[in-house]
């Protein structure tokens, strides 16, 4: 009798063991429990150094198949994983004060950069002038720099980010995404298909022959 | 009068909000479009503190914006950082941290918008460019930093 085992792959995981089952890279249903771990259980692949690595559906459906020749894989999902192997070990110590020290530093630049990016806009655009001017035609008085015209500004500017990022401190606003989240899951998928493209081209995925 | 008044503080405060608004949205747009955030993220490998950075984002924004705006005004009434006391360390490292920081985000950002319009993919495909893309990005790096340092030697010969 067949065995219909229904296969759904991720795009790409992280695994913490050298050897990659095929419960890190996909979710596995079939009708029969034994069945089910059986195929969960089959190694796909056994990393030597650290390195991505990237393993194709045909090759999950092949090595499926040699070891359970009644069954019948009906695919979901990617055609192709990207398997990375961060090892356990390697990630204690001097490897999180690391990270740390990273995150401080990208938050410098974002700070320091947000910072500049909107300075060098009021250059630009001469922004005392303007407002000097403009603080003038409206009361006939000449601007002294720090009127309710800069304040009001100042917090349109505020509630105008805020409301942009969508939260504020680590409260968000509404349940949807923030803007940069929503770009590094573009910025993960496309690496992704650069990634899949250039091995297949290379043709060093792990696939059938 | 008061009438007269009045009025005149209201239109200076929707247009100060309205402006303030749209510029927000207007600004970040072009940050977040050319997602420098998230490839930050992906090289220190830290996708999970988005939150922290957006948060220095508009940290940063928010001081920027007052400064910009006051500094002058500070300046007239001659207040600076060592009239409060701070000692001349801090006001070196302020600058260099300053300095590096701002360096390392127009850098990125420059590379960025060039690489958002897709101008190398297609000088090298019009080219015929089969390899040595690596050079042609070491030497735009190369171009910049000597421009860079060119510009501030003008300033200081003429010093």
């Amino acid at each position: 009798m067949k065995h219909y085992v229904y296969v759904e792959m991720e795009d790409s995981v992280q695994v913490q063991e050298k050897s990659v089952r095929i419960s890190d890279v996909a979710s596995v249903y079939a009708a029969d429990p034994t069945v089910c771990t059986g195929v969960k259980n089959i190694i796909l692949y056994k990393f030597e150094k650290k390195e991505k690595q990237v393993i194709s559906l045909l090759w999950l459906t092949s090595m499926v198949q040699a070891k359970f020749p009644d069954c019948l894989v009906i695919p979901h999902g990617e055609s192709d994983c990207i398997v990375e192997w961060k090892d356990p070990a390697s990630q204690k110590g001097w490897d999180t004060m690391f990270g740390k020290l990273k995150v401080f530093f990208v938050s410098f630049i974002c700070l320091f950069g947000g910072a500049f990016s909107i300075m060098a806009f009021h250059n630009d655009i001469s922004i005392t002038n303007m407002f000097g001017q403009f603080y003038e035609f409206v009361t006939g008085n000449t601007s002294g720099g720090f009127t309710l015209l800069e304040v009001s500004y100042s917090l349109g500017l505020l509630v105008g980010i805020l409301v942009f990022y969508n939260h504020v401190g680590k409260k968000k606003l509404s349940s949807e995404p923030t803007p940069i989240e929503v770009s590094m899951r573009n910025y993960e998928r496309d690496m992704d298909e650069a990634i899949v493209k250039r091995r297949d081209r290379e043709g060093t995925k792990v696939d059938i022959q | 009068m008061w009438a007269a008044k009045l009025a005149e503080q209201t239109i200076l405060v929707v247009l100060g909000l309205c402006a303030g608004m749209s510029v927000a949205s207007g600004v970040f747009t072009v940050f977040t479009a050319v997602g420098l955030v998230p490839r930050f993220a992906e090289h220190t490998d830290s996708a999970d503190h988005i939150i922290t950075y957006e948060n220095m984002i508009i940290l940063g924004c928010f001081l920027g914006n007052v400064f910009s705006l006051f500094v002058g005004k500070l300046l007239e009434e001659n207040f600076s950082l060592p009239v409060v006391g701070i000692p001349v360390v801090w006001q070196k490292l302020l600058l260099a941290m300053f300095g590096l920081f701002v360096g390392i985000y127009v850098g990125t950002l420059a590379v960025s918008i060039a690489e958002l319009l897709d101008a190398i993919p297609i000088m090298t495909h019009r080219m015929k460019l089969k390899r040595g893309v690596g050079l042609v990005i070491a030497g735009l790096a190369v171009g910049k930093l000597v421009g860079s340092f060119f510009y501030y030697m003008v300033g200081v010969f003429k010093w």
